[in-house]
């Protein structure tokens, strides 16, 4: 038993780096957008729903967007607060300050695991929402008959293989291999996927 | 890939890197999983504790040399550098291959 010297340990850190970068700007920009979207088509669908083959089910998945895509603005601005790197401490600290260790210096490991908890709710919250719009946006569609029926089937048919184009890229986000085998990995082509 | 990633409508989901190898690794866990770890540890029971970390894929995720190599995804995407020690030294007392 010599397993005398405690071994070394990486700091949290997001993978990608630029993944948390990335991730705000899915929340502050992208949702925000399709919430005002899918808030819009609310409005539509409540005025007039003599329009619409399904009224009720249109409702229903264009208020489920909108409900959902505001979440992960919500959900996304709460995880945020928990993430900051060493430049963040430096600004608000002293180099004397920080070698005394002050809380936040001790709670920066614990929050980034909060920020990654927190984080992994307003992706699926964001996905889940996108999906939803779709959904709504095809049930929108759906013609009730009259002239422009063909139109509108054909519509229909392009917003249901993009939310199936959608739902294969978000199956592959999501349940991805869980990990390449080690040794496999470094091998012949230098890395590169 | 990357590039990808951000501009396709699917938001990426976290990723989680060994703290002691470095791999990545994907997965969504929960506070459920942590729990379930540390009553397995809790019991203090070898045979239990192996198997525990086998049907955890632990293998799968480290590297061979990784000295965190016992503790499973759930736990490795979950805890900060102390926390992942002090687990570490938990499955030390009880088996003495790690
Ligand atoms: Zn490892």
């Amino acid at each position: 038993m010599e397993r005398s010297k405690e071994p070394y340990i990486w700091p949290g850190v997001p993978y990608p780096l630029g993944y948390a970068e990335a991730s705000a700007a899915t929340q502050t920009v992208a949702a925000p957008l399709l919430a005002g979207a899918s808030l819009t088509l609310l409005g539509v669908v409540v005025v007039d729903d003599s329009t619409f083959r399904w009224p009720g089910a249109t409702l229903l998945l264009v208020v489920s967007a909108s409900i959902t895509l505001i979440a992960s603005i919500q959900v996304g601005a709460d995880a945020r607060r928990f993430l900051y790197n060493r430049q963040t401490l430096e600004a608000w600290y002293t180099e004397d300050e920080l070698k005394r260790g002050p809380r936040a210096l001790a709670e920066r490991e614990k929050h980034f695991i909060q920020w990654k908890i927190r984080n992994q709710r307003a992706v699926i919250a964001f996905n889940a929402g996108t999906m939803l719009l779709i959904f709504a946006i095809t049930s929108v569609l759906v013609p009730s008959g009259g002239d422009l029926a063909a139109w509108r089937w054909i519509a229909t048919g392009l917003a249901l293989l993009g939310a199936l184009g959608e739902a294969w890229w978000m199956y592959h986000l999501f349940f991805r291999e869980f990990r390449k085998r080690p040794d496999k990995q470094k091998s012949l082509d230098g890395g590169t996927k | 890939m990357t590039l990808y990633d951000v501009t396709l409508p699917g938001e990426p989901p976290v990723a989680h890197m060994c703290g002691g190898c470095e791999e990545i690794f994907h997965g969504i866990f929960g506070h459920g999983d942590l729990q379930k770890w540390y009553q397995t540890v809790e019991r203090r029971d070898a045979e239990a504790l192996r198997l525990y970390i086998q049907q955890s894929r632990a293998h799968e995720l480290h590297r061979t040399a990784c000295a965190f190599r016992c503790l499973p995804p759930a736990v490795v995407a979950l805890s900060t550098p102390d926390q992942l020690r002090a687990e570490l030294r938990k499955v030390q007392a009880i088996l003495p291959e790690y």
